[in-house]
């Protein structure tokens, strides 16, 4: 192992010992209560969103904009050794052509994903257009900006490059792999007593080699910046997840005070982490708004997100397991390589293997392989999706070699503490979770033996798989205001992606403050609230939760500061002797009044408090994690191999369920592209030049209508002790677990394993030799 | 400008007479010229749905239509689906079945689900109608064929379909 990497887990370890002392969290009063948290309400900015009145990025055309076209790389790597830009000046409406001989300079940034220390957005640290090295094929090299959106991609083909092409490494190997510093904030390798020994000894054992290819978020927003300065004011509206980064990437690079810059987004087509980390077409419009002196809009076209944004790296995991002949696990054994780039950041399919069952040994070790190909990205379950691929479908191996049932094998092996750390959970509800599922699925009546089921030329087939997902409460501010008329208004630097975060922040907001719902306007989007640091993670209800409990407390501080001395009811109360409820402050007894009296009387038109979120301790000292159980169900045409997803249960532990409409669809969302993950996503690469050759949505498969099933969505909606509201987050656990269930399930229906993501009829035709015989 | 075409356009009732580049797609020109910036660009290739409104009832993708070539067409975009009984009901009924999550896809898919239901009243069958001599009922694996040129990434399908049944059913 590496320096950094040791380094890593002396520190992890020192953290460990210390975190044991630390006191548990603060028990959510409200995380229990009935009330607006849990009731089963319309997203609240539905309305606008059926009448097409939502205003997202690409949606602003500010006075005197130009449009800005970008010019990818056609070389993976080499120098750019001149650029002809004459053509493009002399087409009709074109304003201006940079390129890394006119840009003007902007300052590296780290990268976020290395996740060195949490700071600006940036996607990557290369100084793209500020030199003239090529580091991957489709690097922007030139950005040209004309009138029209017409002009600028017609002189875009007008710019010629010329390069100087050197060999380039674009897939992974063994030779090349390095232990990489962390893997998702996890250490990269770890050994649990004595795993090889509990190997030779082992009753049975499974081995299996599992792949995930590159993989695009294709959030259907395409990615869009539109930049404006007014002297040294810099605003942006960018389809960010992470408005806060953005603005704090901006001011670094263009070396601005950071109040001056002010970055806006409001409302996300879609993100799944594709939009957490800012590429580089973010800085490259504000530098090209500066040099144009008026306003600029990129959208980059669905091919250019493919060339210019980040997807998912490839993983390759080595997968042992052993047990007894009772079908308890006596080792984990877990070797996975990914790709990674100048910025490490590893796509850890490690992640699940240290924390989803008892095992007393236990080995895993987390490899990258340096590729000269565009950073890779944060995408729904980093790590544990295709992780959980590798293990579920090893579990259902070792289940079937047992001859037991696959639910049955999990429950053996279900932990009573973290199999690594020994920590104790904030809450686990895994065996709930599959008792749910397994009852709505009516996994008892699935026949044991593969290829029993036959309808017609379809064969049936059920398989299961576990899910699971570290829950993280982060940094936020939000800045809360109490008007004259008890309405309030509360300020956040987040923003709407469509997991229903407005909605959920409100229901919890109106039972926090006891006010009606259409009391509460929650503002969103806007980077000049406050430090925010949710670029996703799941981490956005109970982050806010937390930052708004705190406002409510401060809230409650200064309005009875206004009481004091006065007749009020609430004069010489403290703040632990009241509630607040009933549009107003009141104490246990029932004496109080409502805000818009304590402000009437103090004669204020408005009081106003920040809240932060609170340190989240109970997620250091023990582990959080959410968790679910998914069941499907799929058919496998005999003659093609095609193969139709049918029926799917998914059963979730993800705590209390603030807005159950919007989770359940979220859940779905998972479910949905972790279907397209196991039957058709792929990003494919010319293997000699490292170009995308399916950069678009024709050739990129994402699911249809026609391939979702009814999806049914349990919760086992148990509030977590020790996290705001009793919620924990559960945006990316509805993808983990997807892929193995479906190729469980195909295993189940056929009798063939398929190892290699995406499950397509040619690899099943291939492995299958009934298949497509008759 | 040179090598501009005048071209009137009927958008949500309302007459437009305008002179643009030949390359600009009816998509772009409700956007960028008309300021309905309500149907929105997913792919601008004709494999996402999400440009999706009507031209003369027929729903098409107005990112692959250039503008000049609806010269004298009535167009109908999610702006104006309020004032269609039919349109206000399909909202309706995606709000009450979360047939969304971003919203990215839903002026798409709401114009798209207006014109299927015009289409399978009028008796044109999909790729999956079995029977072509009858009206075939709209089941769910009709309404997902017929919609599966909308693309919903953030996978609001189960919702769309529910809010489909529920237009249909009353
Ligand atoms: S934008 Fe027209 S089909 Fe995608
Ligand atoms: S709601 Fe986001 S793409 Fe459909």
């Amino acid at each position: 192992m590496n320096v950094a990497a040791r380094g890593f887990s002396l520190a992890m370890r020192a953290v460990g010992r210390v975190s044991a002392l630390l006191p548990d969290g603060r028990h959510d009063p409200l995380s229990g209560r009935p009330g607006e948290i849990g009731r089963d309400i319309a997203r609240l900015d539905g309305p606008a969103k059926v009448s097409g009145g939502i205003r997202y990025t690409a949606d602003r055309v500010p006075a005197r904009l130009a449009y800005a076209v970008t010019v990818p790389s056609s070389i993976a790597k080499g120098r750019i050794t001149a650029v002809d830009s004459s053509r493009a000046l002399a087409a009709p409406g074109v304003v201006l052509v940079m390129t890394h001989e006119n840009a003007p300079p902007m300052k590296p940034t780290g990268a976020y994903s290395t996740l060195r220390s949490p700071v600006a957005a940036a996607a990557m640290t290369l100084p793209i257009m500020n030199t003239d090295r090529v580091f991957w094929h489709g690097q922007p090299v030139a950005v040209v900006v004309a009138e029209t959106q017409e002009q600028a991609e017609h002189a875009a083909r007008l710019v010629e490059v010329s390069y100087a092409a050197e060999p380039a490494v674009v897939t992974m190997s063994d030779e090349a792999a390095h232990t990489p510093a962390h893997s998702v904030l996890e250490e990269s390798k770890t050994v649990v007593g004595a795993p090889h020994a509990a190997l030779a000894d082992a009753a049975v054992v499974v081995r299996g080699v599992y792949t995930t290819p590159p993989e695009h978020h294709n959030a259907l927003e395409l990615h869009a910046t539109v930049a404006a300065w007014d002297g040294d004011d810099l605003t942006v509206h960018d389809t960010s997840q992470y408005p806060y980064g953005v603005k704090e990437m901006l001011a670094k690079k263009f070396g601005l005070p950071p109040e001056r810059v002010h970055v806006l987004a409001p409302y996300i087509g879609g993100g799944f982490g594709g939009k957490t980390t800012a590429w580089p077409h973010v800085a490259l419009t504000v530098a090209a708004a500066g040099l144009a002196g008026r306003p600029v809009k990129l959208v980059l076209s669905r091919a250019h997100t493919f060339h210019m944004t980040g997807g998912r790296a490839p993983t390759r995991s080595r997968v042992t397991l052993a047990a007894d002949t009772g079908g308890r696990l006596t080792a984990i054994v877990h070797d996975a390589l990914s790709t990674c780039t100048t910025d490490e950041f590893a796509e850890a399919a490690i992640v699940p293997s240290r924390h989803l069952y008892a095992t007393p040994n236990l080995a895993v070790h987390q490899r990258v392989a340096r590729v000269d190909r565009i950073q890779n990205a944060f995408f729904r379950g980093p790590g544990v999706t295709p992780g959980s691929f590798a293990l579920e479908s090893a579990m259902d191996e070792l289940a079937c070699r047992l001859g037991l049932d696959p639910l049955e094998l999990r429950l053996r092996n279900e932990p009573a503490r973290d199999p690594v750390s020994g920590r104790r959970f904030t809450s686990r509800h895994l065996r709930e979770a599959y008792r749910l599922g397994a009852e709505a699925f009516r996994w008892d009546e699935r026949s044991p033996a593969p290829r029993a089921t036959r309808d017609g030329h379809w064969l049936v087939g059920q398989g299961m798989a576990a899910a699971i997902n570290p829950d993280a409460v982060l940094v936020a501010a939000v800045r809360l205001r109490l008007h004259a008329d008890g309405t309030v208004t509360i300020h956040s630097s987040t923003n709407e992606l469509g997991a229903g975060t407005s909605t959920a922040q409100t229901q919890a907001a109106a039972q926090r403050l006891g006010v009606p719902m259409d009391r509460i306007r929650f503002l969103q989007g806007d980077s000049d609230v406050a430090r925010t640091r949710i670029p996703g993670a799941s981490a956005a209800t109970t982050t806010l939760a937390s930052a708004i409990w705190n406002a409510r407390d401060r809230l409650v501080r200064e309005l009875l500061t206004l009481a004091k001395g006065t007749d009020s009811p609430l004069a010489g109360r403290r703040p632990d002797e009241v509630e607040t409820r009933d549009e107003g402050i009141f104490t246990t007894g029932g004496r109080g009044e409502t805000y818009w009296r304590i402000l009437e009387r103090a004669g204020r038109e408005h009081v106003e408090v920040t809240g932060r979120s609170a340190v989240p301790y109970q997620t250091v000292k023990r582990g959080t994690s959410t968790y679910g159980a998914h069941f499907a169900e799929v058919r496998v045409d005999e003659d093609t191999g095609e193969v139709r997803v049918s029926r799917w249960v998914g059963a979730f532990d993800g705590g209390r369920i603030v807005s159950p409409r919007q989770a359940a669809s979220q859940m779905r969302g998972g479910i949905i592209q972790g279907i397209g993950m196991a039957l058709m996503e792929e990003t494919l690469l010319d293997e000699r030049s490292g170009r995308i050759v399916n950069a678009g949505l024709a050739d990129y498969h994402i699911p249809t209508h026609a391939d979702v099933p009814d999806i049914e969505v349990r919760f086992v909606d148990v509030p977590d002790p020790q996290t705001p509201l009793g919620a924990k987050g559960i945006g990316e656990l509805g993808i983990v677990g997807v892929a193995a269930a479906i190729a469980n399930a195909i295993h189940h229906a056929t009798g063939t394993r398929v190892r290699d993501l995406p499950i397509t009829a040619d690899k099943l035709l291939q492995h299958d030799g009934r298949l497509g015989v008759r | 400008m040179s090598g501009h075409i005048p071209v009137r356009l009927h958008v949500n009732g309302q007459a437009h007479d305008l002179s643009l580049d030949p390359r600009v797609t009816l998509l772009d020109c409700l956007r960028e010229h008309l300021g309905l910036t309500g149907t929105k660009k997913g792919c601008d290739q004709g494999a996402c749905g999400a440009c999706t409104v009507l031209a003369d009832g027929e729903r098409i993708n107005s990112c692959l239509t250039p503008a000049v070539q609806c010269d004298g067409m009535e167009i109908v975009t999610i702006e104006a689906m309020a004032n269609d009984e039919l349109g206000t009901r399909v909202q309706d009924a995606f709000l009450a079945h979360d047939g969304l999550q971003c919203g990215y896809c839903t002026s798409g898919q709401i114009c798209s689900v207006v014109a299927m239901l015009a289409e399978h009243r009028a008796g044109r069958p999909s790729a999956v109608t079995e029977d072509l001599t009858g009206p075939a009922p709209l089941t769910d694996v009709e309404i997902r064929e017929r919609m599966a040129g909308n693309l919903c990434r953030c996978g609001a399908y189960n919702g769309i379909v529910a809010a489909i049944r529920e237009v249909t059913r009353t």
